[in-house]
């Protein structure tokens, strides 16, 4: 285990996180989490127009009383859940201060603790140029070691294919959950191929983009030879200011698209740099309840 | 750097080693390099800079041509400062004198001489064409070639090309020059208000310009050529013998002009034929005057050079074509001698001389005066004189011997016999003098002759200023010859029988009934009567006067055997040699007068075989293409004319430069010695570019860091 990543204040940190997300949703070993299938459970979801072969018994009689025409409830199915963590380690993933790939190995293991703790199956996978490494979705204590090992051996390699991989694990799934997928989303093709897969594999899926304030917002220009960390490409460039403008606004656009993409798909979507605390990012991930109120 | 010599621009640097200080160039560039040390970062990905790459490839372009930009402005910067520290100045040369520029180029014979396998006439043609770039804007000039008679080959113009093409068709002649004439035609063309100048292009092988020695600080000379090595024949002539036998005898001058010995051979060619030959050595400067008989053929009686050349020498003459006979027709070259001397000079063209032999053209004579059977007998029986009688009035002369109103201020001799006369006889005679004299023209008006000689018979004469005349039994107004009065029969006391007037002749019985008593200074008396002249002489520049004091109705001499003695003698002393076979030569340049009467165009056939026609009704004609040495024929009608035309000048020969301008004239050896060379300083511009350099540098700086 990586003894200055998953330290004991770390572990303070990830106990509180999940402390938190206990006292703000109650939780049971089944039931506890809802699944976009329709269920048995009490929570009423919506209505329908009803359909021969029907139980009779989930139609509204009141509704008809009024409308003179049959409906059936539907009702929200609890089940217990999966959570699949999909890690981005490419070498992109080695840049900023600290390491992307540090910060993303801290978030995973605070999102999977917390999983754990609620007593869903937690399983991490690493991904670069394909799959790679995998952690197989476990409830129980003894996940949470697994995980936190796992997250300690992880390193980086290679270069990104964001879409074959994901589109990889949702193909070799058989019990889709939650995804949360864990990325700096600095691919070269594009990226909705991947997600779009999740999505038709009936994945929650969570995207945590993690970008270094560098990758941002380059501070400085001048005469540069850049050198590309995934493919080793060297590229000469005088960078002013104008051109330092240009490369932000072009990183925006790039941002703002994938915010716009997954507004439209469903997916959830954070953002956040190196420098901001991972408890914050998990904090804020459980408030806007991307974990525990997904479907 | 020095001004170039072909380009009338030049930079000149007062301080030279302040150049030192663009040693800082390399600096610039050394911390450019250092500046532009490529920094090292590693970035995750490069796909937004690839993005960036694409949309912005020509500004991102931009931006690295600005960086060489920029190095390049504070090279230059530099490089300026460094220059403008060493204080440049433009040198700009041109002709100086801001008007217009008048080039005489010598065409004179001397200017043949090769040296150095250049010909000095291509030399100045090349120097006179660097004038043209020199010439200021606006500045236009004018051409003159300059040889016997300056000849305008350009006139004013500012078309350089034109003017090129006039100095480039220049060539020069045979002719022997008269520099001074020719510049004083090119300084009468000049405009002193407009500041013009005069170029001189020649090779100075001239001992004076005259009053223009001292030169002017408007005529520039340039000169060309260098010593030359030179002989020549300078003198060429056919002459009877002294002696009493009548062969003829030739002389031949030979000159050596240069500084070493030279021995040559001399031969002369009659008709084709060599007739002599003789070895000359002639030691630096020296000449030799070689005479020898003359053993080639002479022409035949009758054979003049003047006119009657169709029954002499031109054979064929059936042969004439549209231009009177010239085509085609072949010229006798038996009469034509070539002097030649074997140099080997660096000028040809005067080591031959050429002459036409022929027998001294006819003596034309005319008789003013009421008519002298004895006089015009004689004359007529003297071979090769053309005698004509013209009566006093038709040149506006009034006979004294005719009757007219008398009186102390028009005595004469006929006054005697007209106051005989009277009655209704006399007042018509005295109506037709007075009309005679209205249309008289004042004997004060000079006289000018139509004939070689011409005789006043007894009729008052009038000026006389050029020409050869007889007196008899008259005086003319403007001679220092008074008349007193008259001598009744004086006897002849005395005479000169040593002068050649007198040669032969016996004065001694003459009988005279009367005769002019005159005072007279400056004459020679060959006859006299006691102190009372019978027949003198008198002869000054141009004018040559035989003065008889008697009429020689009233004397016996006309029948003495002497008298066509005497008229042969003094004919002879009028136009010595006019009965002996000449060497006719004309000195290239001058015109040749042509005896035709006009009414027919003349063809002329020059030495290179070109014929030229000369247009009729000039008469005579007068050729004036003589600018070559050799033999030309004339041809008109049916007649013909040979003439030589010959360089043989002892100046134009000596081919040494030798002329500069004393004082303030301008002489050197190109175009460069004689134009003005203005410096204009040069640092404050390239200062003030080097700021500006800097400025545009800081510019694209702040723009670069944008």
């Amino acid at each position: 285990m990586d003894r200055e990543l998953f330290d004991r204040e770390f572990l303070k940190k990830i106990e509180y996180l999940s402390l938190v997300s206990r006292r703000l949703y109650r939780g049971e070993v089944r039931g506890e989490h809802t699944s976009l299938a329709r269920g048995t459970s009490p929570d009423f979801a919506d209505y329908r127009g009803y359909q021969p072969g029907d139980d009779f018994r989930y139609i509204d009689w009141n509704v008809f009383s009024r409308l003179d025409r049959l409906f059936v409830k539907l009702f929200v199915e609890e089940e217990d859940l999966s959570v699949h963590i999909l890690l981005d380690t490419s070498r992109s993933m080695e840049y900023g201060s600290p390491r992307k790939i540090d910060y993303a190995r801290r978030v995973g293991a605070a999102l999977g603790y917390i999983g754990i703790t609620s007593l869903d199956r937690v399983g991490v996978s690493a991904f670069s140029t394909g799959l790679t490494d995998s952690l197989a979705p476990r409830r129980g204590r003894m996940q949470l070691f697994h995980l936190l090992e796992y997250m300690s051996r992880v390193t980086t390699s290679g270069a990104t294919d964001f879409s074959r991989s994901l589109e990889a694990y949702a193909a070799r799934t058989r019990q889709p959950g939650l995804a949360i997928v864990i990325s700096d989303m600095l691919v070269p093709s594009d990226y909705e191929r991947g997600l779009l897969a999740l999505l038709y594999r009936k994945f929650d899926v969570v995207l945590v983009q993690i970008l270094d304030r560098e990758e941002i917002s380059p501070a400085s220009g001048g005469t540069l030879r850049l050198t590309d960390m995934e493919s080793d490409r060297i590229l000469k460039l005088t960078i002013d200011r104008r051109l330092l403008s240009a490369y932000r606004a072009k990183v925006g656009k790039f941002l703002t698209g994938i915010e716009e993409f997954c507004l439209k798909a469903g997916i959830e979507y954070l953002r956040t740099s190196t420098v901001v605390p991972f408890e914050e990012l998990v904090l804020k991930y459980l408030r806007q309840g991307a974990h525990l109120h997904s479907k | 750097m020095n001004p170039g010599a072909a380009f009338p621009f030049g930079l000149v640097l007062s301080t030279p080693f302040a150049l030192i200080a663009l040693g800082i160039v390399p600096l610039i560039v050394v911390l450019h390099s250092l500046t532009l040390k490529w920094r090292n970062v590693e970035v995750s990905s490069l796909q937004f800079w690839d993005a960036l790459l694409k949309e912005k490839k020509t500004s991102i372009r931009l931006r690295s041509i600005l960086r060489s930009l920029i190095l390049l402005a504070q090279l230059l910067a530099a490089a300026l400062l460094a220059l403008a520290l060493a204080q440049p100045l433009i040198s700009r040369t041109s002709l100086s004198g801001s008007g217009n520029v008048i080039l005489v180029l010598d065409v004179t014979a001397s200017m043949q001489t090769v040296e150095g396998g250049r010909q000095r006439m291509e030399e100045a043609k090349a120097k006179a064409l660097e004038i043209l770039p020199r010439l200021r804007q606006g500045s236009r000039m004018c051409v003159i070639a300059a040889a016997r008679s300056p000849r305008i080959l350009a006139p004013f113009t500012a078309d350089r090309q034109r003017l090129g093409r006039a100095i480039r068709s220049a060539a020069a002649t045979d002719e022997s020059g008269d520099m001074r004439e020719s510049l004083l035609f090119a300084l009468s063309l000049r405009e002193p208000k407009r500041d013009d100048r005069v170029v001189l292009v020649t090779d100075g092988a001239f001992d004076s310009l005259g009053d223009l020695d001292e030169g002017k600080p408007w005529i520039s000379l340039i000169r060309v050529g260098e010593n030359g090595r030179n002989a020549a024949i300078t003198a060429f002539a056919l002459r009877r013998n002294a002696g009493p036998d009548e062969g003829y005898e030739m002389f031949v001058k030979a000159q050596n002009f240069s500084s070493q010995p030279m021995s040559f051979p001399l031969e002369v060619t009659a008709g084709g034929k060599r007739i002599y030959r003789t070895d000359v050595s002639l030691g630096p400067g020296e000449q030799q005057g070689i005479s020898a008989p003359y053993e080639g053929p002479l022409p035949k009686d009758g054979q003049s050079g003047r006119s009657p050349g169709a029954v002499s020498r031109a054979v064929g003459a059936a042969a004439a074509g549209p231009a009177g006979g010239a085509e085609g027709r072949e010229y006798d070259s038996s009469n034509r001698v070539v002097a030649e001397i074997g140099a080997r000079d660096d000028l040809a063209a005067d080591n031959r001389s050429y002459a036409v032999l022929a027998r001294a053209r006819g003596l034309k004579t005319e008789i003013i005066g009421q008519g002298n059977f004895f006089l015009e007998k004689a004359l007529a029986t003297l071979p090769n004189v053309i005698v004509s009688k013209v009566p006093p009035a038709a040149v506006g002369l009034l006979d004294p011997s005719a009757p007219g109103p008398s009186g102390p201020e028009a005595p004469g001799p006929g006054e005697v016999g007209d106051a005989a006369s009277g009655g209704a006889v006399n007042a018509a005679l005295d109506e037709a003098w007075n009309t005679a004299a209205e249309q008289a023209v004042s004997t004060s008006a000079v006289f000018s002759p139509n004939a070689d000689v011409v005789v006043f018979d007894g009729v008052e004469a009038p000026a006389l200023e050029k020409g050869n005349y007889i007196l008899i039994g008259t005086v003319a107004p403007n001679l220092p010859l008074t008349v007193t009065g008259t001598i009744e029969n004086p006897p002849v006391t005395s005479w000169d029988a040593s002068h050649p007037l007198l040669s032969s002749v016996s004065v001694e019985s003459i009988q005279v009934r009367e005769a002019l008593r005159v005072e007279a200074r400056g004459f020679r008396t060959l006859v006299s009567s006691g102190d009372r002249p019978l027949m003198m002489i008198y002869q000054r520049e141009g004018l040559k006067v035989l003065f008889i004091a008697f009429r020689l109705d009233g004397s016996d001499l006309p029948l003495r055997p002497a008298f066509p003695v005497l008229l042969a003698n003094a004919l002879e002393w009028f136009s010595p040699g006019w009965l002996s076979v000449q060497a006719e030569q004309t000195q290239a340049g001058e015109p040749r007068e042509i005896p035709s009467d006009g009414s027919l165009p003349v063809v002329v056939k020059r030495p290179d075989g070109a014929r030229e026609a000369m247009p009729s009704g000039e008469s005579p004609s007068v050729f004036r293409n003589t600018m070559k040495a050799g033999f030309y024929s004339a041809v008109w009608g049916g007649e013909s004319l040979d003439f030589a035309v010959t360089l043989s000048s002892p100046e134009e020969s000596d081919v040494k430069p030798r002329f500069a301008f004393s004082k303030s004239g301008e002489t050197g050896p190109g175009v460069r010695e004689i134009s003005g060379v203005s410096l204009t300083p040069l640092w404050g511009i390239l200062a003030l570019a080097a700021v500006a350099l800097i400025l545009a540098e800081w510019v694209l700086v702040v723009r670069e860091r944008r």
